[in-house]
C-alpha cells in the first residue's frame, strides 16, 4: 500500500480550503474599511472647506470684493488658516484675490493634481469647492486631500502584509495538520500491516485525545476482538474435531482391520457391519451436531424468530420425556406457568428445554426428583429445571457448556458431550442467560403438595443442581 | 441394510434429480430393488424437463444442483401446476434448508447423509398419500378401531384409555397401516422435534403403547421392523 502524499491528504484539502474562504473574507473586510475610511476622510475635508467658503462668501455679501480681499489677505498673511488655498476671480478669469488660479469657473467639487512646491513635499492633490458669487466672481477654497490617499494606501499596505502573514501561517498550521493526520494513518496502517501478516493480537493504536480518528481505531479493534474470538472458536472447533472425532474413527478403523483379518461366517460378518455403521452413525451424529452448533452461533436463525408459546414447548417436551423418567425411576414435578411467551425459534427452544430435561434425567441416580419450572416475574422468562442429583462441583460448572466436555462421572453415560453446548448456544441467541447453582443442599429435600404455589419453595426443597435460563422480553 | 418388501404396492415411476453419482446409483439402486421405476437427472434443466415430460408418481430432489438449484426447480413446478409428491433432500449443515424446501412446495424433507430404510419409508408415505384429504371420523385397522372425533380406542371391542401423546402416536401409526414408518418421522410428525434426541423416546412411548395396547390380547399390534422403524400390518 502506497501513502497519499500531504497535498492528496483530506486534512490538507480542508485546511487549503479553509485557508481560501478566510482569505476571501479577509480580502472584503479589508476593501470595506478602506472604501469606509477614504469617503469618511475625504466627508471631513470637504465639510471644513465647505465652512470656509461659505464663510467667506458672507464676508463677500456683506462688504463685496473689498472685503473678501482683504479677508483672504489677512487670512494668508496671518497663517491663521494656512491650510487652506483661496483664488477669487472674475469672468475674464482675472485673479482678484488669493493665489490659487487652477479651477473652471463652475459650481461644485474639483479635484486637481498639482506639481508638488518645493517645500511642501508630497502635496499632490486639492480638492477645491468652487462657488459663484453674485457679479460674476468665482471664489474657490482648496486644501490639499494627499493625506486621505496615504491613509488609504497604508490601510491597503497593512492588509497585503496581514494576507501575506494568513498564507504563511494557514498554509504551515494545514501542512503541521496534515502530517499529524498522516502519522496517525501511517501507524493505522503499520499495525494493519502487522495483522494482515497474522499477528491477530495487534491493535490500532488510539491516543488520549479521542478524536475521530481515535473513535474509529476503537471500532475496528473492537471489531477485530470480534474477529479474533471467532477464530478462536473456529479453532477450537477444530481442535475438537481433531480430539473427540479421531478417537471413535480410529477405534472404528482397529475392529474393521480386525475384522478382515478373521475368518468369520457371513452372519458374523453381518452383525460387525451393522456395529461399523452404528458407530458411523454415531460420528456423523457428533458431527451434526456440531455444525448445528455452529449454525446457531452464526446467529442467522435470528431473522426468523417469531412470538413462540414456551409453556406450550415445555409442556411438550416434558410429556416426551416424563415415561423416560419414570423407566428410569426419577420423579419429574411441574411448575408451569401457561402462556408464558417469548419471541424466538420454536424448533431450537424446544430442543433447549429438551437437552436440559434429558440431562436431568440422564445424569442423575434412581428416586431423584426432578422440578420443572417455567415463570416470568415482571419482563423476565425464568425456566428453571433443578433436581436432588449429584449436582456439579462448582469448579466444573461453566465447563460442561463447552464443547465435548463431560464430566468424569458422567462418562460411562451415553452422550457426545454436545448437549449443554447446544443449550448454550440457542440461549445465547436468544440473549438468555444460563446459571448454575446448587439447591441449598441444608434444607430438608422435603416435597409437598404446595409445590405449585411458589418458585422460591421449590428451590429449597430441591436441591444440588438447579439450572435457571432467563430471557428478558 | 434392510430392504424393506413392498409388496402392497404397484410400481411405481420415480425421478431421482441428484448431482452426485454415488448417492443417485445408492438411491436409484435400492428403489430398483424395491420394483420401481426410476428416472435420473444429474442437473435442474434436465430434471426440470424430465419432470414435465413424463409420467412420474414421485421427485426426489437434491438441494444443491448444478444449473438450476433444487429450491428453484420445486417452485418452477409447483407454479407450472405440478403437484406430484416431492421428496426434498438436504445437506446436514443447512438448518433452514428444511422451511424454505417445505415452503417452496417439497412435501418432505430428508437430510443427508440417511440411511436408505429411512428414504424407503418416506418414499412410501408419500406414494400412499391420498392426493386429496378426506376428512375420516373413524379408522381401522385389524380389529382396532380409532374414532377420531370422541378421541375413544378400542381394541376387539375393548375400551383402551390412551394419553393425548399415546393416541397421536397411534393414529399416526393407524394412518400409515402397512408402510413402515421410521423413528425420525414420528419425531416429526407426532412431537414436531426436528432434531435428533439422544434418548430414545420414541422406543419408551411405543412400549407404553404397546404395552396398553396388548393387554388381554394375544397378537402383537405394533410391530418393530429392525433397523428401521415400526409397522402396523394391514391385515391381522
Amino acid at each position: 500500500m502506497k501513502l497519499p502524499s500531504i497535498a492528496g491528504t483530506i486534512s490538507f484539502k480542508l485546511s487549503t480550503l479553509y485557508l481560501l474562504l478566510f482569505l476571501c473574507s479577509f480580502l472584503s473586510i479589508g476593501i470595506t474599511i478602506y472604501l469606509l475610511t477614504y469617503h469618511t476622510l475625504e466627508q471631513q475635508l470637504k465639510n471644513s472647506i465647505e465652512t470656509e467658503a461659505a464663510r467667506l462668501k458672507t464676508e463677500y455679501d456683506s462688504g463685496g470684493i473689498a472685503e473678501l480681499k482683504d479677508e483672504i489677505d489677512e487670512v494668508e498673511e496671518h497663517g491663521l488658516h494656512a491650510l487652506f488655498e483661496y483664488g477669487v476671480i472674475d469672468q475674464n478669469n482675472r485673479l482678484l484675490a488669493g493665489s490659487l488660479n487652477t479651477f473652471q469657473p463652475s459650481e461644485g467639487w474639483q479635484t486637481v493634481m498639482r506639481t508638488p512646491v518645493a517645500d511642501k513635499p508630497g502635496k499632490e492633490l486639492l480638492y477645491i469647492r468652487v462657488m459663484a458669487l453674485p457679479n460674476n466672481v468665482w471664489l474657490s477654497v482648496a486644501h490639499e486631500g494627499e493625506y486621505i490617499q496615504n491613509a488609504g494606501e497604508a490601510i491597503i499596505q497593512a492588509f497585503i502584509w496581514g494576507f501575506v502573514l494568513v498564507i504563511l501561517f494557514g498554509a504551515g498550521g494545514g501542512l503541521y495538520l496534515s502530517r499529524a493526520f498522516l502519522r496517525k494513518i501511517d501507524s493505522i496502517t503499520n499495525s494493519t500491516h502487522a495483522i494482515i501478516a497474522g499477528d491477530l493480537k495487534q491493535r490500532l493504536p488510539v491516543s488520549k485525545k479521542r478524536d475521530e480518528l481515535d473513535n474509529l481505531a476503537l471500532l475496528l479493534n473492537q471489531m477485530l476482538d470480534k474477529i479474533g474470538e471467532l477464530i478462536e472458536n473456529i479453532q477450537q472447533v477444530s481442535n475438537d474435531i481433531a480430539h473427540d472425532l479421531r478417537t471413535p474413527v480410529s477405534h472404528l478403523k482397529f475392529r474393521l482391520e480386525d475384522t478382515l483379518t478373521r475368518n468369520l461366517s457371513a452372519d458374523q460378518y453381518k452383525e460387525r457391519i451393522a456395529f461399523a455403521i452404528e458407530e458411523v452413525d454415531t460420528i456423523l451424529s457428533t458431527f451434526s451436531a456440531m455444525l448445528r452448533i455452529s449454525q446457531i452461533e452464526s446467529g442467522t436463525r435470528r431473522s426468523g424468530f417469531k412470538t413462540v408459546n414456551l409453556s406450550d414447548i415445555v409442556v411438550s417436551v416434558i410429556d416426551a420425556l416424563q415415561p423416560v423418567a419414570e423407566e428410569q425411576g426419577k420423579i419429574i414435578h411441574t411448575n408451569i406457568e401457561p402462556d408464558v411467551t417469548l419471541t424466538g425459534d420454536k424448533e431450537l427452544l424446544t430442543q433447549m428445554a429438551f437437552n436440559l430435561l434429558d440431562n436431568a434425567i440422564l445424569h442423575t441416580h434412581k428416586n431423584t426428583q426432578i422440578v420443572v419450572s417455567l415463570l416470568s416475574p415482571g419482563n423476565q422468562t425464568e425456566l428453571t429445571i433443578a433436581d436432588n442429583g449429584p449436582g456439579i462441583a462448582e469448579a466444573y460448572r461453566q465447563r460442561v457448556f463447552q464443547r465435548f466436555y463431560r464430566l468424569e462421572q458422567s462418562r460411562a453415560t451415553p452422550g457426545n458431550g454436545l448437549g449443554l453446548s447446544i443449550v448454550a448456544a440457542i440461549a445465547d441467541l436468544h440473549d438468555g442467560t444460563i446459571a448454575l447453582s446448587d439447591n441449598d443442599p441444608g434444607l430438608n429435600p422435603y416435597l409437598t403438595h404446595t409445590i405449585n404455589s411458589h418458585l422460591k419453595t421449590i428451590c429449597c426443597v430441591i436441591k444440588n443442581l438447579r439450572v435457571a435460563l432467563h430471557f428478558e422480553k | 441394510m434392510v430392504i424393506i418388501t413392498l409388496h402392497a404396492f404397484d410400481t411405481m415411476k420415480i425421478l431421482i434429480i441428484e448431482d452426485d453419482n454415488e448417492t443417485r446409483d445408492y438411491v436409484s439402486a435400492g428403489l430398483k430393488e424395491a420394483g420401481h421405476t426410476i428416472d435420473s437427472a444429474k442437473d435442474g434443466y434436465e430434471g426440470l424437463l424430465l419432470a414435465k415430460e413424463g409420467n412420474h408418481d414421485l421427485l426426489i430432489v437434491d438441494r444443491m444442483l448444478p444449473d438450476l438449484d433444487g429450491l428453484t426447480l420445486v417452485k418452477t413446478l409447483r407454479s407450472a401446476g405440478c403437484n406430484v409428491p416431492i421428496l426434498f433432500l438436504t445437506s446436514m449443515c443447512g438448518i433452514d434448508d428444511r422451511v424454505e424446501g417445505l415452503n417452496a412446495g417439497a412435501d418432505d424433507y430428508l437430510v443427508k447423509p440417511f440411511a436408505f430404510s429411512e428414504l424407503s419409508a418416506r418414499v412410501n408415505a408419500l406414494l400412499r398419500r391420498p392426493r386429496e384429504t378426506v376428512d375420516v371420523k373413524v379408522l381401522q385397522v385389524s380389529g382396532l378401531e380409532m374414532d377420531l372425533l370422541k378421541r375413544v380406542v378400542r381394541r376387539n371391542g375393548q375400551l383402551i384409555d390412551l394419553q393425548p401423546t399415546e393416541f397421536r402416536l397411534l393414529e399416526y401409526l393407524v394412518r400409515h397401516a402397512g408402510q413402515v414408518v421410521t423413528r425420525t418421522m414420528l419425531l416429526e410428525n407426532v412431537w414436531d422435534f426436528h432434531f435428533d434426541p439422544k434418548t430414545n423416546i420414541v422406543e419408551t412411548h411405543i412400549s407404553r403403547l404397546r404395552g396398553k395396547l396388548n393387554a388381554g390380547n394375544k397378537t402383537n399390534l405394533i410391530h418393530t421392523v429392525r433397523g428401521a422403524g415400526y409397522i402396523i400390518h394391514e391385515a391381522a
